[in-house]
């Protein structure tokens, strides 16, 4: 409001005390009124409005009563009344109290005291004497002795326990919520993607292997399942911690429910992405969960290893347990954010490859100087 | 010492004595110092009694508990020169057993050599009876001319101790014993022992300002602290520098009587042990949501399953307690296998008849071998120290008790329900072991108890309003209300507000000094704004019925409303009620009263208080004296029913000049405000005003959860500016509504003069024109 008719000021270079000048600063200040009229948005004008409507309410009598009590309980009568002059008369020091003198034994100890002095002396001589009066306090209703004060005590703990929420609220408004959802959705694309580029690399492994430890396996169609790879799988499961692929559980930690259809089209994409490596490893995908082809799971069903497990969610639960979700439960509670830290440095670390780059590094020299770091920010 | 002591003494009452005193034998004790050398076989009295008389050997000031004992124990009385009864011999032999009697001797020997004793004694120990008899012995009072005068805080203790002291010294209540309390001087010239309410003795000492129809002076009941009480204290230390034969005996029921000791410059302090048995305290886990279902479920409780024993109930004010006697006695009543229950409630408003139930004993059991009756006394804290009842074995307190505060910020006192204090608590509990041991149920928790309540009640100074008590010492002559020696001195506001008041009704001058409007109005037993109005009222012509109205402001609620017929009373105070306010309600209550022939049935059918109209009688006679002494007119204008009349319109004028201060304005919004002070408030319901009044003054300001003005009546803006032009100076007004209209009227007049002038002008000069022309 200040800042525009500074320089209208300078412009104009009216004398201050002329009618224009005047006149100028009326109309500068409805100008203002005007333009912030103008520039506010209908709620803000709406709740200005609310506002000075409950402003202009008259107020209940008994918060008037109320008001006028304790402001002219806290008023102290001043030096314009009558009584205090009178009282300022008689010997009165303001600020001081009323009562006997100071023992005559102790002003004659000191004799040499000027008049101010005695009366500073006076001033403080009687400590426990009432300089203001006594407060009032009105008992509301027949709470008992110390209920008022417990009861208060409680409406302050209340009072406090609302503050902390209300500050965790605004911590965590709207906005912020609105974020948290986005980066979930995002990890849980990123982990969805992550893993998919684990299991095939932990797969593509696992064959390599197995080929060279079996050269006559190769015949094989890519298509059956390989109890060789299987085995491998499975051990890698055990000894590796970081071998989660495991879409029960996946499903149940990414919680599809709570990023909406969009994270089940993800895994849908995912599949569809990488065809061949789905079909070669399905065999040893043992739980695709509900997106599964029928014949996947016949398939599945055929093998004798796992198919315990395969045929309904409890006897899975039942059988596989033990030996299967020994590393689960750690990994299962961790946040989303954490699991894909995980999976990306499983990835760096095992097979030199850098899931922000989406580039598979020739040694770990390579990823070191190549890639620009660990995270996502420093790509 | 004692001699000596004595001798100085007889010497302070020369003047009376003279005439019997030979002066060259006043080597000689006194009572051998008579003319005509019948002194010198150290036999007969000074006062010229017979040798047999029961007194012959008394020396004043030096009287033994043994000599007192066996005159006491005598054939003749005394001081009636008659047998002593039957009935006598029977209460002495009761007296005999009371605490304080051991302690004669303790006590006599410190009267006899200090000028001040301290007595601490629990409320029991027969203090209040005993030590002023003890003092009679001592003192000898009638040979002297003079009286013992004992005070008490309350009007009914002064009454009841008196009468009980008249009994028990076998006298007629009214002539050697007996009281004075305000309207009520039941005393006669041989009165020797006098009883009273501690205000009347400052009353007495405005002009008599040393006490000198007193020999000795004792301030009973002095931990209660009353306003009075410390006043008088006050002025004991300033008389007992200028009256060496004055003895003071400060009593006290509780502990702390080191302060006084240290107050009076380390007094002696003597203590009496009560009667006591030790009492079981209980405290609830809890705090209590509600104090008064709580009392009343542990009454129950108690009644059910406590062996037998009374109980006293301490509850807040009238209308609790009545509500709670009612619902003890109909839950207790419903309850199989108990005694029957009498459940008595005790408040100061209550009638005597029905305060001395409290004493009655507990109902027989139903059946002869059923269980025993019970005692409920419901009380207000009169029963903490005032009032000793016996029985009592099991105590509830809820922790709270009426208490007057004041502000003087806002100018308001009022009544509030208050925590009680520490050592209220303590004197509470100490009411269940009088006479074996008892149990006492604190309705709260212990934390609150150590946290919550203060040490001591606040002294009532601390919570008054001091304009009566400051023109009081104005007319005791002490000017140096600064430093005037209290033992708490109040907060200086206060002092302001009392002296702010007094200046704006006369009754001091600028400098604090007592005009001579206030030293009539000091000498009315009244508020100064009452006793200001009636001396006015003779002005207005209306001073009968301003004494009328004053009158009814000095009982208690003429009106009675019982809780199941507030329809039909509320219909009988109607016919009374005056369009234009309560003060003139009240006016035609009496009148009609007078008119009824003072008739009780009429009191009863017209929903009145008759005993209260009937003090208010006595009142007004009283005041008629007073207004008489001060050659005030009573006069009355001829009476004319139309409200608006000038009958009832110089009674409203002169009501403003005493209530003046006690302005309210009404506002647009409909409430009121009070002029300076500003505060919000709104007529209590009881208020006759049929009409939005747009001026009031009011009686009293009091605070509940709501601002109430009580007792209003309508005036007039022009005669506040008329009446008190110096306190409606507007330029002191803060800004309000009520300032804006008194300044559009002052303005309305001032134009009105001016034209006034202009037209007396105009004339002149048309009349200068046509002699010209002529």
């Amino acid at each position: 409001m200040i800042n525009p008719k500074q320089p209208q000021q300078e412009v104009e270079e009216e004398d201050y005390m002329s009618e224009a000048f005047l006149n100028n600063l009326v109309q500068q200040e409805n100008q203002d009124v005007k333009a912030k009229k103008a520039n506010m948005t209908y709620s803000e004008r709406r709740r200005q409005k609310q506002l000075e409507h409950i402003a202009n309410l008259p107020k209940p009598l008994h918060v008037r009563e109320k008001e006028a009590r304790t402001q002219g309980l806290q008023k102290e009568i001043g030096e314009d009344n009558k009584g205090m002059a009178m009282l300022l008369k008689m010997g009165f020091k303001k600020g001081g109290t009323l009562g006997a003198r100071k023992q005559s034994s102790d002003s004659e100890l000191v004799p040499t005291l000027s008049p101010s002095n005695l009366n500073a002396e006076n001033v403080a001589a009687r400590p426990e004497a009432l300089r203001v009066p006594l407060a009032i306090e009105i008992k509301q209703g027949r709470g008992g002795l110390g209920m008022d004060s417990e009861r208060k005590r409680q409406a302050e703990e209340e009072l406090k326990r609302h503050e902390e929420e209300a500050r965790l609220a605004f911590d965590q408004d709207f906005r912020g919520q609105k974020r948290d959802l986005f980066d979930l959705a995002k990890w849980t694309r990123q982990l969805t993607a992550a893993r998919s580029i684990c299991m095939r690399m932990d797969s593509n492994s696992a064959r390599r292997k197995t080929e060279r430890m079996e050269p006559e396996n190769q015949k094989k169609v890519p298509e059956e399942s390989d109890p060789a790879a299987d085995i491998e799988h499975n051990q890698r499961r055990r000894s590796n911690p970081f071998w989660w692929i495991d879409d029960s559980v996946s499903d149940e930690i990414l919680g599809t429910s709570m990023m909406g259809p969009g994270a089940h089209v993800e895994n849908e994409q995912d599949q569809g992405v990488t065809p061949e490596l789905m079909t070669s490893e399905l065999g040893d995908d043992e739980r695709r969960g509900n997106d599964l082809s029928h014949g996947v799971e016949k398939r599945i069903k055929l093998d004798p290893l796992q198919s315990a497990e395969i045929y309904e969610d409890v006897v899975q639960e039942e059988v596989e347990e033990p030996p299967k979700w020994g590393e689960r439960p750690s990994f299962a509670q961790l946040e989303v954010r954490e699991k894909l830290d995980r999976v990306v440095k499983y990835l760096r670390d095992e097979y030199c490859y850098c899931f922000w780059c989406s580039a598979l590094y020739d040694s770990p020299t390579d990823l070191k100087e190549i890639c620009p770091g660990e995270s996502e920010d420093d790509h | 010492m004692s001699d000596s002591k004595s001798q100085k003494l007889v010497k302070a009452e020369k003047d009376a004595e003279a005439p019997q005193e030979n002066p060259y034998l006043a080597h000689l004790p006194p009572s051998e110092r008579l003319v005509g050398g019948a002194a010198a076989s150290g036999r007969k009295n000074p006062y010229g009694l017979a040798p047999n008389h029961p007194l012959a050997n008394f020396v004043i000031g030096a009287t033994t508990a043994e000599q007192a004992e066996a005159a006491e124990e005598g054939d003749i009385n005394p001081f009636t020169d008659k047998p002593f009864s039957d009935k006598y011999r029977k209460i002495l032999a009761g007296r005999r057993k009371l605490p304080v009697n051991k302690h004669r001797k303790e006590f006599l020997n410190l009267v006899q050599n200090n000028q001040v004793v301290i007595l601490v004694g629990e409320t029991g120990s027969g203090k209040t009876t005993q030590i002023p008899q003890f003092l009679v012995f001592d003192e000898l009072p009638g040979f002297k001319g003079k009286k013992i005068a004992c005070t008490q805080p309350r009007r009914l203790a002064a009454m009841s101790v008196a009468q009980r002291v008249a009994e028990e010294m076998d006298v007629v209540m009214g002539q050697e014993v007996g009281y004075n309390i305000r309207f009520e001087d039941c005393t006669s010239a041989s009165t020797i022992l006098q009883y009273m309410t501690d205000g009347m003795l400052l009353r007495e000492a405005m002009n008599d300002p040393l006490l000198t129809r007193y020999s000795a002076i004792i301030l009973d009941e002095a931990h209660d602290r009353t306003l009075s009480t410390d006043i008088l204290m006050g002025l004991m230390k300033e008389i007992i520098r200028k009256r060496s034969d004055l003895k003071v005996v400060v009593m006290s029921a509780t502990l702390d009587a080191g302060k006084f000791q240290k107050y009076f410059d380390d007094a002696p302090l003597m203590s009496v042990p009560g009667r006591t048995f030790p009492v079981e305290i209980y405290y609830t886990p809890e705090p209590e949501s509600d104090y008064l279902e709580a009392a009343i479920f542990t009454a129950l409780q108690i009644h059910r399953s406590e062996d037998p024993g009374d109980i006293l109930l301490f509850l807040t004010g009238e209308e609790e307690i009545e509500d709670a006697c009612k619902k003890i006695k109909m839950e207790a009543d419903m309850m199989p296998d108990t005694g029957p229950v009498k459940v008595l409630p005790l408040y100061s408003t209550l009638p005597p008849q029905a305060q001395k139930r409290i004493y009655e004993d507990a109902p027989p059991p139903r059946t002869p071998e059923g269980r025993p009756g019970r005692k409920i006394v419901v009380s207000t804290n009169i029963a903490e120290t005032s009032l000793t009842i016996d029985g009592i074995v099991y105590v509830i307190d809820p922790g709270f008790s009426k208490q007057k505060v004041y502000n003087p910020r806002i100018r308001v006192e009022s009544l509030l329900v208050s925590p009680i204090s520490k050592a209220s608590a303590q004197q509470r509990s100490g009411r269940a072991g009088r006479t074996r041991p008892g149990k006492c149920f604190r309705l709260y928790t212990e934390n609150a108890f150590m946290k919550e309540l203060i040490e001591t009640t606040y002294p009532e100074i601390l919570r008054s309003n001091l304009g009566t008590v400051v023109l009081q010492l104005k007319k005791l002559g002490i000017d140096d209300l600064v430093h005037f020696d209290f033992m708490d001195p109040p907060a200086p506001e206060t002092l302001m507000r009392a002296l702010e008041l007094l200046n704006y009704l006369g009754a001091l001058d600028d400098d604090g000094n007592l005009t001579p409007l206030g030293s009539i109005m000091a000498d009315f037993p009244l508020d100064p704004q009452l006793a200001k109005m009636l001396i006015m009222s003779p002005q207005y012509g209306c001073s009968n019925e301003i004494m009328t109205i004053v009158s009814l402001l000095n009982v208690p609620l003429v009106f009675v409303r019982p809780a199941d017929q507030r329809k039909a009373a509320d219909e009988a105070k109607a016919q009374f009620a005056h369009p234009d306010g309560d003060h003139l309600t009240l006016l035609n209550v009496y009148h009609a009263y007078k008119t009824s022939g003072e008739d009780q049935k009429w009191c009863y059918d017209n929903y009145c208080n008759y005993r209260t109209l009937k003090s208010a009688d006595n009142v007004r006679t009283q005041l008629k004296r007073y207004m008489e002494r001060f050659d005030l007119d009573l006069v009355s204008l001829p009476f004319d029913e139309r409200p608006k009349g000038p009958y009832y319109t110089g009674i409203r004028k002169a009501l403003v000049t005493g209530y003046f201060m006690q302005v309210a304005h009404q506002e647009r919004s409909g409430n009121y405000l009070t002029v300076k002070d500003n505060q919000v408030v709104r007529l209590h319901p009881s208020s006759c005003l049929d009409h939005a009044a747009e001026w009031v003054i009011y009686n009293e300001f009091v605070l509940t959860n709501q601002n109430f003005i009580r007792t209003v009546t309508e005036v007039k803006a022009e005669w506040l500016l008329d009446i008190a032009p110096i306190y409606f100076d507007l330029d002191s007004f803060p800004n309000c509504e009520g300032k804006r209209v008194l300044e559009k009227l002052l303005r309305r007049r001032k134009d009105e003069e001016d034209m006034k002038k202009n037209r007396k002008s105009d004339r002149s000069d048309r009349d200068r024109d046509y002699k010209r022309r002529k």
